[in-house]
Order: structure tokens, then sequence, then C-alpha cells
């Protein structure tokens, strides 16, 4: 089995920070390379609070992505890249995904929103349905 | 000329600090009266999309999906994107609007037609909602009038490419399909070199502008890139995806364009309609509350061929060889196929 790149999807929240930790971790283990890949939609968090515009703030959201919310990558030591892209996060991380070739794609269990009882599921199950890639799926600490 | 808003009618709740937002509609009917247009604009009266014309270009359990979604209580799809319980009503009348244009316009009872729903429509795609957008309001009045067997020019001015509209029209020789918008920039499509589906060759035309970039550039776009692909393929029917986003004042992009500009392009674009009675207008983005009331009433008073600049039209940005190199693309594609 080819274990040889491992994407993780961030968005700055705790939930997706348990998944980069867990990435991290089995590439640690495997000697994977991850490859983090942030989705840039049109309104963004800086402090995971109020939501800002974001193409205004490009530049910052990309040094807090690469700097903040992958740190645990540099942390654990792993070989990793970091990718932002515009779309919203199934699209992203779908294409990404294709792109990279990636083995195995990690995402948090639940950002924001998603109602998979109504069609409309989050971010992890929309791409755990519509992948043609293994997916594993973080539950929140 | 027609105009309709969803404004008293609007119960689509984005919640507090969202850009989309109902004071948008507010917005545009202050502009409109600020512009003292008097009997140039004539009230148009709005109904609902019913599931059948919407599933024109939506899938059927995603319409179902948005609607139990509502009723539920609502919640966010995305982190863009927020349903409450009267978003689907809300949309069904801002798609319908669309509809009731076409139907008005098709009795004569004006010359055109400028529809003002919420929320926007032209991220949305057949089967997700996304970037605001529930339904696609643009899409359902053309998917109406292709059926009815019209040739239908869509151009999308909004800031950010029109995914949703894109994708719907990709492969249908029935829509030509124009986008000007920033570039990068959401939703991260728009390339020159998406030009359209094997079935219909040439009819996606994307001109990605770099930040900054003025009027000017976006008539040049038009003029030169624009212009012969829809000279070939001779509309019956021109909609525009008119967002104000592109003004120099929206938050949520870079572009630089002012009131004057939308005045320009709307009658650039009013001149590629066959004849009276086949242009309306649909809102999509615009997040500057004075921006928007100045473009939009600008656009309305283009439409009804009277003259509203409240600001002067702009030049002098960047942009000039994005549009040289998308003219290059698509006069191949016409040599290619002549």
């Amino acid at each position: 089995m080819k274990l040889d790149r491992i994407l993780v999807a961030v968005d700055g929240s705790d939930n997706s920070l348990g998944a980069v930790v867990w990435a991290a971790g089995l590439a640690a283990a495997t000697g994977a390379e991850v490859v983090a890949v942030h989705a840039l939609g049109l309104l963004d968090r800086l402090d995971g609070g109020e939501q800002v515009p974001s193409q205004p703030n490009r530049d910052e959201i990309t040094r807090r992505f690469e700097d903040d919310w992958c740190a645990p990558l540099d942390a654990a030591g792993v070989r990793s890249r970091r990718i932002v892209r515009d779309g919203n996060p199934v699209s992203v991380v779908l294409a990404a995904a294709d792109d990279e070739d990636i083995d195995l794609i990690v995402l948090g269990s639940r950002g924001l929103g998603g109602y998979p009882e109504l069609l409309l599921g989050s971010t992890s199950t929309q791409v755990a349905q519509h992948s043609s890639r293994p997916v594993t799926i973080v539950p929140t600490a | 000329m027609l105009v309709g808003s969803v404004v008293a009618v609007d119960h689509h709740d984005t919640g507090l600090g969202h850009p989309e937002h109902a004071a948008r509609l507010v917005a545009v009917a202050r502009g409109l009266d600020e512009a003292h247009l008097g009997d140039a604009i004539g009230e148009l009266e709005g109904r609902a999309a019913t599931v059948t014309e919407l599933g024109r270009v939506h899938g059927d359990l995603y319409l179902d999906a948005l609607a139990q979604l509502a009723a539920a209580g609502g919640g966010a799809i995305d982190p863009d994107t927020r349903v409450s319980p009267g978003s689907w009503a809300t949309a069904c009348a801002g798609a319908g609007l669309g509809l009731a244009a076409v139907d008005a316009l098709q009795r004569g009872e004006a010359e055109a037609a400028f529809v003002a729903p919420r929320p926007p429509g032209h991220h949305a795609t057949a089967t997700q909602a996304m970037g605001f957008c529930l339904v696609n309001n643009v899409a359902v009045a053309a998917a109406a009038l292709a059926e009815a067997g019209q040739r239908v020019l869509i151009v999308d001015w909004d800031v950010h490419h029109g995914n949703g509209t894109q994708d719907i029209f990709w492969n249908d020789p029935r829509v030509l399909y124009v986008s000007t918008h920033e570039w990068p920039a959401y939703p991260g499509t728009g390339r020159v070199r998406e030009t359209g589906g094997p079935g219909a060759p040439g009819l996606t035309v994307n001109i990605p502008l770099p930040s900054g970039a003025t009027g000017d550039v976006a008539l040049a776009a038009i003029d030169e890139v624009a212009a012969p692909v829809v000279d070939a393929f001779a509309p019956d029917w021109v909609l525009i995806s008119a967002g104000f986003d592109a003004h120099r004042d929206d938050p949520l992009a870079d572009l630089a364009w002012s009131a004057g500009d939308y005045a320009d392009l709307t009658r650039r674009l009013a001149a590629m309609a066959p004849g009276p009675g086949r242009l309306i207008a649909f809102l999509e983005g615009g997040y500057d509350l004075n921006a928007l009331a100045h473009s939009a009433a600008a656009t309305v008073a283009a439409l009804a061929g009277a003259t509203y600049r409240p600001e002067p039209a702009t030049n002098g940005g960047p942009g000039h060889d994005a549009v040289v190199a998308a003219a290059r693309v698509h006069a191949h594609l016409a040599g290619g196929s002549a």
C-alpha cells in the first residue's frame, strides 16, 4: 500500500487543528509528506471569530495558515507543503487531491455547517461521499 | 423599463455581520429614488418560480434539501452560505422575478428590465449552494428562454466568476456565457482556457482581470473579446449578471470600477440585443451600500435610455494584456471552427 502523500484540510478552527496533529503523527510514523490545503472562500476567520472578507486579507490569511494553523507539521518534523486555493472547501479539497496525487485525505469531523440528513453535508461528509481516494475523518477531541 | 425587487418579501436572513444582507435591496431602492428617473421606470410585478421552473437548472434532490433545510430552521451550508427559515420562499420569489420579466417583455410591456433578487445566484451550480448563492436566478430565466427555442447571451460582470452559470450551460449551444472577473479570486474558476464543452465549443468566454483593473479595461474586454463571439452567436436575448462588487469601494474585492463604468457597460450590452424588449439585468453581488446604490441606479438609467452618472468612468488601470490574451484565444477558436 502506498502512502507517499497525505492531504490535510485546514481552516484554522480547533477542529481542523486536531486533523493537522493527527496527519502529522501519521506522517511521522510512515515518512509520508503532508500537503496542507486551505480553501479561500468569500469570507474567512482570522481569529476564529468574526468573518472577514477573504480577498483583501489574502496575504494575512495565507501567513496565518502557513505559520500558525500548520505549526504542528513543523513541530512534528515532517515533510510538508502548504497550498491556498480559491473556492469552497469541498471542491478545493477534491481538486487538490487529484492534482497532487494524494493517497489519503484527512479532515476534521465538523467545520462550519453541514446537514447530512438533508443531503447538504458538511465538508467532511461531502468529501467522503465524492472522493475516489481514501478519506480519514478525525473526530473533535 | 421595468424594475422588480424582492425587497418587500425579503426574509433571507444571513445573520449578524454577513455582507450579503437585506439592506442591500434597500440601498438599490434608495439609489433609484436618488436618480429621479420618474416615468422612465415602472414596477415589475413578481411571482414565485415553481419547482418545475427551478428544476430546469437544479436537481430535484438539491431543491428538496434546500426547502427542507429552510423549513427546519436553516443554518450554514458552507462558511460563506447561509439559509434561514425564510430563505426558500425568498429565493423562489427572486428566481421568479426573472421569469416575470421575461413574460412582461414578451408581452411588449417594456424595452428592458432590472430585477433584484436575494440572495445572488451565479455561484449556485445544479446541485451545490455556494458563495452566498442558493438558486441560480439568471440561469433559471436563461433555461426557460432556451427551452422556448431562444438563443441567450449571458454577460456576467460581477467581480467573481459565475462558476454556477458556467457549469450549467457549459455544454449547451443555446447559451453563450461571457464573464469578466478578478483573478485570482473566489471561486478559483474562469480561466481564459475554459471555453465550453464539446457541445458548445467557444461558447464560454472568460476574461480574468488583475487587481486594480479600471472600467476602460472592462469595456475593452467587451469590445475586443466578447463582441466578435456575440456577433457570430446572434443572441435573441441579452441577460446581464449585474454584480456591483467590481466597484472600487467594494469590501470583498479589488477591481476599480465606478458607477459611470456600469452605465457605459450597460449601453454596450444593450446594443447587443436584437431589438427592444430583449434585455434583462439581474442583481448579483455588490456589498458597499453606497457603491451599490449608485451603480445599480446608473445601470437602470442606462437600461431606460437615460443618463445618470453619479461618478465619472474610470481608466488607466492594469489588465489590457489580459484582454489581449483572451481575445487571442477566442479569435483562434473562431478561426478553427470556420
